[in-house]
């Protein structure tokens, strides 16, 4: 039996129920988000006038919980629309509402006595179908099951989030004792293709997969630094992304997620370990018991192992000194070890380079990670199928850049088990037989099967490549071009091998192309460094040429006559958004931070950006009167001026990046697919090719309009001369220059002025300057 | 020359813009309703008599647009014999179609005019539907389209108006305007009408719905110092020309029905004023706020009368910073200016606000027991200003 979900019940509206329901409803689906009725009115409630029996009054937690999570500047909705998808109620008066949900899952508080009342409770109200899970992180899902009437326990499974369930990719699936397979495989697709989630299926076991070896890793980290005397910063300043783990390391990130919390975990493996050795490793040092008791439970009351204090001067930073028991500054923390290790190119690279140093801190890395490694591996097979799992898990739970197993691998296996026995260790049986059985390597890469599309699986061929790009076969005939440059900037290389796979793709026997890449984002923008460089060399003529052949490269793959799509992603910023703009059709990610940033260093889009924003603006509006026409041009003029930048994919559309031939998918892993699907769509429907079309401009009258609003903010001293001025620019060259309103211009017509405009913006000092600190600092400078 | 008299006047409460009371109801069936309610009040007087309807309005488009004039005489049933035409000077709009009436009845060739002004900004947004200046004024002139919280910020800085004298000037309008309130001062001169709003039928299906209005809603009782100094300025980072200190956008309509003393005398109206003389004069559009400075004295010296003799000024608060500046510059009796608070309290309707600052005035003088003179006068954007001076019967 195939389930559909049509609509989800949340119960339970903390933080981790609204964002569970504002994720799935981000997703597009309804939900209900349930929560008790309060015992008694606030006075707040009272000065509202509000009674025991208001709406307002019963369904306040719930509501409560959906305006926080909604609340824009919480960036954890991807557009305003998620709103109007969760309807909020409560416990006594909706239960009704559960009958017409097809999963149900419950957020309430840790305690097996409440779970089990509730579902007593709400058990009438769900329909036959219907799946029923627990977000709990810590209680046994059996001991759950085994409380539910029998019909239920079929259905019923453990639906573990993190936290924030937007940003966190990880998804445990629990079976209970009784869960019909075919319930866990359709939701396993459900929450891979729906709600864009890592699935990782979990054992019963206590914290299941992530929180458990992330609390272990956590606590032994905790305990080496105290062993070894290290300051909670000297500690974080090592065990971070020198061992592949997050940059917040190992304070900071129990500051992120409330020390409080982390302790709750810890405890709950102690009351359920039998292991001696298990119930060591899980206790938290006593400076960490110290911080709980003084109320210094991290980001959530304000102080923890750091603390900002915002003084007339400027934030200052302190951590906490365990030894003093009090806050003392921070300070510049330098070491030798992790600096060589941070030069390593790789995070493989990076991690071997430092547990094999001769350093302490070398040292003290290597016992960390060792005592992570041991540990995991010897409760590997009791709480996951496979190992692969793990690595899934601590990576897309708790944001390390390598699972353990795959950083067992970057410091070698059998060179890091024979140190391990050296030092007395006892290394589990199952490494070492299958170290024995000639595997030294828990991974092979060559072998990595994925259920998506991966551009380096063996099926996929390299049809060929330069430096900075490749183009391959991903089969069905659609080829892929995929940026191969730092950060995936745009360059001439680039360019070059599109004008080349444009060639290739619209003679050949493919259906189309796929701009993509499997980077963490699509493309940070043009190589500023090598416009700068043109800038310094005086070299005006290379520039207008190199601009020339961006423009018309995004102009050939507009119109060729196959599909192109784009599947941006992450940051698509620049050149990269502009590319992305001139494609068929864009399969965007969720999480897409798309925009034309140009501004911010003193240029205008220089590839056509600034010509197919306006047009995607003036597609959508409406007969060509000067009042349309302006208000068509404004909008582009504002996302460039402002230098936009999506919160979202779903944003994106909202900001016009995207439009009715694009779309966006919630699986960043199905996003190549996704896309040559799209084109092999498009492809079969009977492709359209995009003609040489012509733009009807809002000219003089369009143009004076917003200079005079330009003026104003000017003069207002919202924007800097120089911000009007730049903006000033956009506003001449999407009005089509000084053209009467309602002139018809050719798209090439205004590639002329962009090019005109972003080559005359070079020869200025001032975007010159911001130009420089941009590539000194990484920062946009306001002069 | 013959005498132009006011023989009678109304106006509606007026309307906050853009989420008043008033926002869903047309600036047509506003203007009419009151042109009903003003006629009303001399229930013996044949309409057939008027000559012309002449209706000041800011921004004449949409739905002010196709002669506002000739419409709302339709819209009021007045006759199909009863032309009508509409008068565009910005804000000083409403004093210029009583200006305008005043002259023709004066020339003696026309004898009963009804003249005065409606404005919907919740309808018809300031600047208009849309804004297109001209672009070669853009580029030689920009200031003509200068944002206005621009010039009054200019204003204040080039007159040294401190942020603190605009906010006491602010609170003490809300004040006088809330006390005229409670005194019941505005009653006489307020024509209740009937609010379209939006509502759902015994059915639960969405129709309109009528709500009575009566009293003026833009003032703010508890406002304070303290209140107004926490606002930050819209028009200028770190300005300090607040939305507190100046006017509020607002919908309204007012009208007076004029006619020769002559004609008042033998359709046996009592004259509530003579329309003394009115005049405009320009400055630089990036200081628009002084119109007054030049507009004043040359009314008055029309007028034949000295600042001395004037009772009441009617000055309208477009933004503290100008109307202090004018005070100031004009040496003002502060006692005498805006006696019944201004447009910061009560709102400006634009187009409205000559005719709405006429009825104030004349309802005002009559009850002082001081002199008969009264100016209405105002800044108005692009750089003018104007001034009306107004002698009221006892």
């Amino acid at each position: 039996m195939s389930i559909y979900i049509k609509k989800a019940a949340v119960i339970g509206a903390g933080v981790m129920g609204s964002g569970i329901a504002a994720h799935i409803a981000g997703a597009g689906i309804p939900v209900l988000l349930l929560d008790i009725v309060l015992p008694q009115l606030s006075d707040d409630d009272q000065k509202k006038g509000l009674t025991l029996e208001s709406p307002t009054f019963r369904k306040k937690l719930a509501e409560t919980g959906k305006q926080k999570v909604c609340d824009p500047k919480a960036r954890l909705t991807y557009s305003q629309e998620t709103k109007a998808r969760i309807e909020t109620g409560n416990l006594s008066d909706d239960l009704e509402k559960l009958t017409s949900c097809d999963w149900i899952i419950e957020v309430v508080v840790e305690q097996l006595a409440v779970k089990e009342k509730l579902f007593n409770t709400i058990a009438p109200y769900i329909h036959d179908n219907a799946i029923l899970s627990t977000n709990t992180s810590g209680i046994s899902i059996a001991a759950i099951s085994k409380s539910l009437p029998e019909e239920l326990r079929g259905r019923f499974m453990g639906t573990h989030f993190f936290n924030p369930t937007r940003y966190m990719k990880l998804f445990e699936i629990i079976p209970g004792p009784e869960t019909r397979p075919e319930n866990i495989e359709a939701m396993k697709v459900f929450a891979t293709r729906r709600l864009g989630k890592g699935v990782v299926e979990a054992r019963d076991t206590p914290n299941f997969i992530a929180n458990r070896i992330g609390a272990h890793g956590a606590i032994s980290a905790m305990q080496l630094t105290e062993k070894y005397g290290y300051t909670v910063q000297y500690s974080d300043a090592i065990l971070g992304t020198p061992v592949a783990r997050p940059k917040t390391a190992t304070f900071k990130t129990a500051d992120l997620v409330g020390l409080d919390i982390g302790g709750h975990v810890a405890q709950n493996v102690i009351e359920h370990a039998s292991d001696e050795a298990e119930i060591k490793a899980y206790q938290v040092p006593a400076f960490a018991n110290r911080l709980i008791e003084l109320g210094h439970l991290g980001d959530k009351s304000g102080s923890g192992y750091y603390k900002k204090v915002r003084t007339p001067e400027g934030t200052q930073r302190f951590y906490w000194d365990y030894r003093k028991e009090d806050y003392v500054p921070l300070e510049t923390v330098k070491i030798p070890a992790v600096l060589a290790a941070m030069k390593a190119r790789t995070p493989q690279q990076r991690v071997n380079a430092m547990v094999w140093g001769d350093d302490e801190a070398n040292q003290f890395a290597w016992e960390a990670v060792k005592a992570n490694l041991l540990y995991t591996a010897a409760r590997a097979p009791e709480i996951a199928a496979d190992f692969n799992a793990i690595d899934n898990g601590m990576k897309w739970g708790y944001n390390w850049e390598l699972g353990p197993f795959e950083i067992w691998d970057a410091i070698g296996v059998a060179a890091s088990v024979k140190r391990m026995e050296d030092e007395g260790d006892v290394v589990p049986v199952w490494v070492k037989e299958r170290l024995a059985s000639g595997k030294t390597n828990f991974y092979d890469a060559a072998a990595i099967k994925t259920p998506y599309l991966n551009l380096n699986a063996s099926e996929v061929t390299v049809i060929s490549e330069n430096d900075d790009a490749m183009l391959k076969n991903i089969g069905d005939g659609v080829a892929c071009l995929e940026f191969r440059t730092k950060g995936n900037t745009v360059t001439a290389g680039i360019a070059e091998m599109i004008m080349d796979s444009l060639k290739l793709v619209e003679a050949g026997d493919y259906k189309g192309l796929v701009l993509a890449n499997e980077g963490k984002n699509f493309s940070a923008g043009a190589n500023l460094a090598f416009i700068m460089e043109m800038i310094s060399g005086g070299q005006w003529d290379a520039l207008a040429a190199a601009i020339h052949s961006f423009q018309y490269t995004n102009l050939a793959m507009k119109r060729c006559c196959k599909p192109v799509v784009a599947a941006p992603h992450g940051m698509t910023l620049g050149g990269g958004a502009e590319m992305s703009l001139h494609t068929a059709s864009q399969v965007a990610h969720a999480e897409t931070y798309m925009g034309l940033v140009e501004l911010g260093v003193g240029l205008v889009p220089g590839g056509g950006g600034c010509k197919e924003l306006l047009v995607r603006m003036m597609e959508k509006s409406g007969p060509k009167t000067a009042l349309n026409l302006t208000l068509a041009t404004q909008a582009a003029m504002e996302a460039i001026a402002m230098a936009k930048v999506s919160s979202s994919g779903q944003n994106a559309a909202e900001l016009g990046f995207l439009g009715a031939r694009d779309r966006v998918c919630m699986s960043q892993d199905y996003l190549i697919e996704e896309a040559k699907r799209t084109v092999i769509n498009l492809y079969d429907q009977g492709f359209t090719p995009n003609l040489k079309a012509d733009i009807v401009v809002g000219g003089t009258t369009t143009k004076a309009t917003l200079q005079i609003g330009l003026a104003g903010m000017a003069q207002g001293r919202f924007i800097s001369a120089y911000d009007a001025f730049l903006a000033g620019k956009v506003v001449h060259v999407i009005c089509g220059g000084d053209v009467n309103t309602g002139t018809t211009v050719s798209e090439e017509w205004i590639l002329e002025l962009e090019k005109e405009a972003f080559l005359s913006l070079c020869g200025e000092a001032k975007t010159q300057e911001r130009i420089g600190y941009m590539l000194k600092t990484g920062k946009p400078l306001r002069n | 020359m013959n005498q132009a008299v006011i023989v009678a006047m109304g106006r509606s409460a007026i309307g906050r813009a853009p989420r008043g009371t008033l926002q869903y109801t047309r600036p047509e069936e506003l203007g009419a309703q009151v042109i009903t309610g003003v006629l009303n009040k001399i229930p013996d007087f044949d309409v057939h008599e008027i000559e012309d309807v002449i209706v000041g309005c800011a921004f004449p488009e949409a739905q002010q647009g196709i002669n506002l004039g000739r419409i709302l005489a339709l819209k009021a049933g007045l006759s199909e014999q009863v032309p009508g035409q509409t008068v565009n000077r910005f804000c000083s709009s409403g004093l210029q179609a009583i200006a305008t009436a005043s002259y023709h009845i004066m020339s003696g060739q026309v004898d009963c005019i009804l003249a005065g002004g409606v404005e919907s900004m919740s309808t018809v947004p300031m600047g208009g539907n849309f804004p297109a200046p001209d672009p070669g004024l853009t580029v030689t002139l920009p200031e003509t389209y200068m944002s206005m919280g621009i010039t009054a910020e200019i204003v204040a800085k080039r007159y040294g108006i401190s942020r603190a004298d605009m906010d006491q000037f602010a609170v003490m309008s809300h004040q006088r305007a809330a006390a005229a309130i409670s005194k019941g001062l505005f009653a006489e001169d307020i024509i209740p009408v009937q609010a379209a709003r939006p509502g759902l039928d015994e059915m639960g299906r969405p129709g309109i719905t009528f709500q009575p209005y009566s009293v003026d809603e833009g003032v703010r009782t508890n406002t304070s110092l303290e209140a107004l100094a926490k606002l930050k300025s819209p028009f200028q980072m770190g300005g300090s020309v607040t939305a507190g200190n100046s006017s509020q956008t607002s919908d309204g309509a007012a009208f007076v029905l004029m006619m020769s003393a002559e004609k008042a005398h033998n359709l046996g109206l009592k004259p509530l004023a003579v329309f003394r003389s009115f005049a405009v004069g320009g400055v630089a559009p990036d200081v628009m706020g002084l119109g007054p400075i030049v507009a004043i004295p040359k009314a008055l010296k029309l007028a034949g009368i000295t600042k001395e003799d004037l009772g009441l000024i009617e000055l309208n608060e477009a933004f503290a910073s100008q109307s202090l500046a004018c005070v100031r510059e004009l040496e003002l009796n502060p006692e005498l200016v805006n006696v019944n608070g201004g447009a910061i309290a009560l709102g400006h309707p634009l187009g409205c606000t000559g005719a709405f600052l006429t009825t104030k005035l004349v309802s005002e003088i009559k009850r002082r027991n001081a002199s008969p003179f009264g100016v209405v006068s105002m800044c108005i954007g692009g750089g003018m200003g104007a001034a009306g001076v107004y002698e009221i019967i006892a």
